[in-house]
C-alpha cells in the first residue's frame, strides 16, 4: 500500500513540482494550500510525511503548523520536511525548534527530495 | 440650455462645452474658454477639436472618446478632453482638464522626495545618529542654559527630519523588504517601550490586552514595521486627553492582525480624520499658529500598506479607535523567480529521476510508470 504525503505549498507551481518529483515514487499524494487547511487535513488523512512550506499566507505559517503537529499526539509521529527560500542558520533554527525533521531549502533538488522522502518512508517501515 | 445646468457647469473646475452634433458651440464655461478658444454659435477653432466633435456627432468615434490637445500658447499646456453625450437631448459635450498643471505638480514633488533621498538622508541620519554623543560632550548643557535649548531644539528639529527621511524613504516603490518573520506582541511591546515616555509625560494610561496571545506570525520589515507601530501609537498618545485611557489590544480576524488603540471619552471630528493621514496638512481652517497633526500616522500609514495592510480610525459615541490591520502570514503573492528556478532543477534532474525510478521498477519487476496518477484530494 502506498504511503501518504501531504504537500502543504500555497505556490502553485512549486506545489505541481513537488507532485510530478513524487509521482517518480509509490506515494498516494494530498495537497492543501495553506497552513489552516494543512493542519485540517493532516487530521483527516493522516500522512506519514509532510513537506512543508515556510511562507505561506493565513493564520498559520509552516512553523506554527509543525509546532501544532508534533505537540498533538495523535500526528507527532508524522515526518515534516520544511521547505523554504529562506535558508540562513536562524531559519533552520527555528525549523528545528518547531519540531521539523528535515529542512529543504528552495530550489531544492527534486532528487534530492525523493531521497529524503524514500529514507524517511523507509524509516518507519 | 436649462438654467439649472448652466449654473452647475458655471461650478466645475474642468472646461466643459455644450455643443451641437454638428460641431456647434452653445454654451461653455469659464475654464472651457480658457483651455481652448471658442464662440457660442460657431464652431470650435481648434482643427482638432472641431474634426473630433464633428466626427462624434456624425456617429464615426465610440462615445466616450478621449483625445490630447495643447493650449494655443507660446508654451502651450497639454489638455485631456474627453467628448460624451450630453445628459439629455441628442447634444454633445466636452469636457477639457490641463494635465500639464498635474504633471508639474507631481513632478515637482517627485523632484523634492528624490533630492532628500539622495541629498539630504545621509545628513539627517548622521545629524541623529551623533546629537547624543553631542549633547553627552556639552555636559548636557548643565552649565549653560543657551546650550541646553539648543540641545533640545536641535534634538526635536532632527526627530521631525528623520521622519521626514521615513517618510520620503516609503514613498519609493520596494523600499521595504517584506520577508522576514515577526511575533507581533514582541514588536508591539518595543513600541510601547518606546513611546512610554511621552506617555508618561501626557499622563496617559496605556492598558494592553491579548498580546500573550498565541497570534499568526506576520512577515515583512522588521524595522519599517516597528517604526510604523511607534508613529501609530506616539499619534494615538497624542490625540488622547492628558490623563486619559488607551487600551490596546491585538487580535487574528480571518487572515488579518487587528491592532486597536482605544481612546475613552474621545471625539475626532470629520476634519481631524481627514487630516490625520496628510503629512504636514492642517487643512485651511486651521490658524497658523496650530500644532500640525505632524507625519507620524500618514507614515505608519504609508508603511502598513506596503504590507498589504490598512491603518484607519474608527468611532463610536463615546471612543475613537485607531485600528492598525496587517496580513496574517506571508504575503500572497510571492517570487515567481523561485518557480522558474524550481523548474529549472527540476528539468535538471529530469533524466536521473527517470534513471532511477525506471532501476527501481526493474528491481521490483514492475512496469516503468506511463503517466501522473490522479490525486486524491486537494484542499
Amino acid at each position: 500500500m502506498p504511503h501518504r504525503i501531504l504537500i502543504v505549498e500555497d505556490q502553485p507551481d512549486i506545489c505541481k513540482l513537488i507532485r510530478m518529483t513524487l509521482e517518480f515514487g509509490d506515494f498516494e499524494i494530498h495537497e492543501a494550500h495553506d497552513g489552516e487547511s494543512g493542519l485540517n487535513m493532516a487530521r483527516a488523512v493522516k500522512p506519514v510525511l509532510m513537506l512543508l512550506d515556510v511562507m505561506m499566507p493565513g493564520l498559520l505559517d509552516g512553523y506554527q503548523v509543525c509546532q501544532r503537529i508534533k505537540q498533538d499526539p495523535t500526528m507527532a509521529h508524522i515526518k515534516v520536511i520544511m521547505l523554504t527560500a529562506r535558508g540562513q542558520a536562524s531559519d533552520l533554527a527555528m525549523g528545528e525548534a518547531a519540531g521539523a525533521d528535515a529542512y529543504l531549502v528552495k530550489p531544492f533538488s527534486p532528487l534530492e527530495l525523493i531521497e529524503r522522502v524514500e529514507g524517511m518512508v523507509s524509516e518507519l517501515a | 440650455m436649462n438654467e439649472a445646468f448652466r449654473q452647475l457647469f458655471d461650478q466645475v473646475k474642468s472646461g466643459i462645452v455644450w455643443v451641437q452634433r454638428d460641431g456647434t458651440v452653445r454654451y461653455a464655461n469659464k475654464a472651457a474658454v480658457q483651455l481652448t478658444p471658442c464662440v457660442l454659435g460657431r464652431a470650435f477653432f481648434d482643427p482638432v477639436v472641431d474634426r473630433t466633435v464633428k466626427a462624434a456627432g456624425q456617429d464615426l468615434i465610440k462615445l466616450p472618446f478621449a483625445f490630447e490637445i495643447t493650449t494655443q500658447e507660446a508654451h502651450p499646456d497639454t489638455i485631456k478632453a474627453v467628448v460624451i453625450q450630453a445628459p439629455v437631448g441628442s447634444d454633445l459635450m466636452l469636457v477639457m482638464n490641463n494635465v500639464s498643471e498635474e504633471r508639474w505638480y507631481s513632478s515637482a514633488l517627485e523632484n523634492l522626495i528624490g533630492y532628500v533621498e539622495a541629498e539630504m538622508a545621509s545628513p539627517i541620519a548622521a545629524l541623529v545618529d551623533r546629537l547624543p554623543e553631542v549633547a553627552r560632550l556639552a555636559g548636557g548643557g548643565s552649565e549653560k542654559p543657551e546650550i541646553a535649548q539648543l540641545i533640545s531644539d536641535a534634538t526635536q528639529l532632527s526627530a521631525k527630519l528623520g521622519k521626514l527621511r521615513d517618510l520620503v524613504s516609503v514613498f519609493g516603490q520596494g523600499a521595504i523588504q517584506r520577508d522576514e518573520r515577526l511575533l507581533l506582541p514582541g514588536l508591539i511591546q518595543r513600541a510601547l517601550d518606546e513611546v512610554k515616555p511621552l506617555a508618561l509625560a501626557r499622563q496617559v494610561t496605556l492598558a494592553t490586552n491579548g498580546l500573550d496571545a498565541e497570534l499568526p506570525a506576520v512577515y515583512g520589515s522588521e524595522p519599517w514595521l516597528a517604526k510604523a507601530m511607534s508613529e501609530y501609537l506616539e499619534h494615538t498618545i497624542r490625540s488622547a486627553q492628558p490623563g486619559g485611557l488607551i487600551e490596546i489590544s491585538i487580535q487574528a480576524i480571518g487572515t488579518r492582525v487587528l491592532l486597536r488603540a482605544r481612546n475613552q471619552g474621545l471625539f475626532v471630528s470629520s476634519h481631524e480624520r481627514r487630516s490625520a493621514f496628510v503629512p504636514f496638512g492642517v487643512g485651511d481652517g486651521a490658524d497658523a499658529g496650530d500644532a500640525r497633526q505632524g507625519i507620524g500616522l500618514a507614515l505608519s500609514q504609508r508603511i502598513v500598506e506596503q504590507h498589504g495592510g490598512s491603518v484607519r480610525i474608527e468611532d463610536d459615541f463615546d471612543s475613537v479607535d485607531f485600528v492598525m490591520e496587517i496580513p496574517a502570514g506571508a504575503p500572497a503573492s510571492q517570487d515567481a523567480q523561485l518557480s522558474v528556478e524550481q523548474a529549472q532543477r527540476y528539468a535538471r534532474d529530469m533524466s536521473s529521476l527517470l534513471a532511477r525510478s525506471m532501476a527501481k521498477r526493474v528491481q521490483g519487476g514492475q512496469p516503468a510508470p506511463q503517466s501522473p496518477k490522479p490525486s486524491p484530494t486537494k484542499a
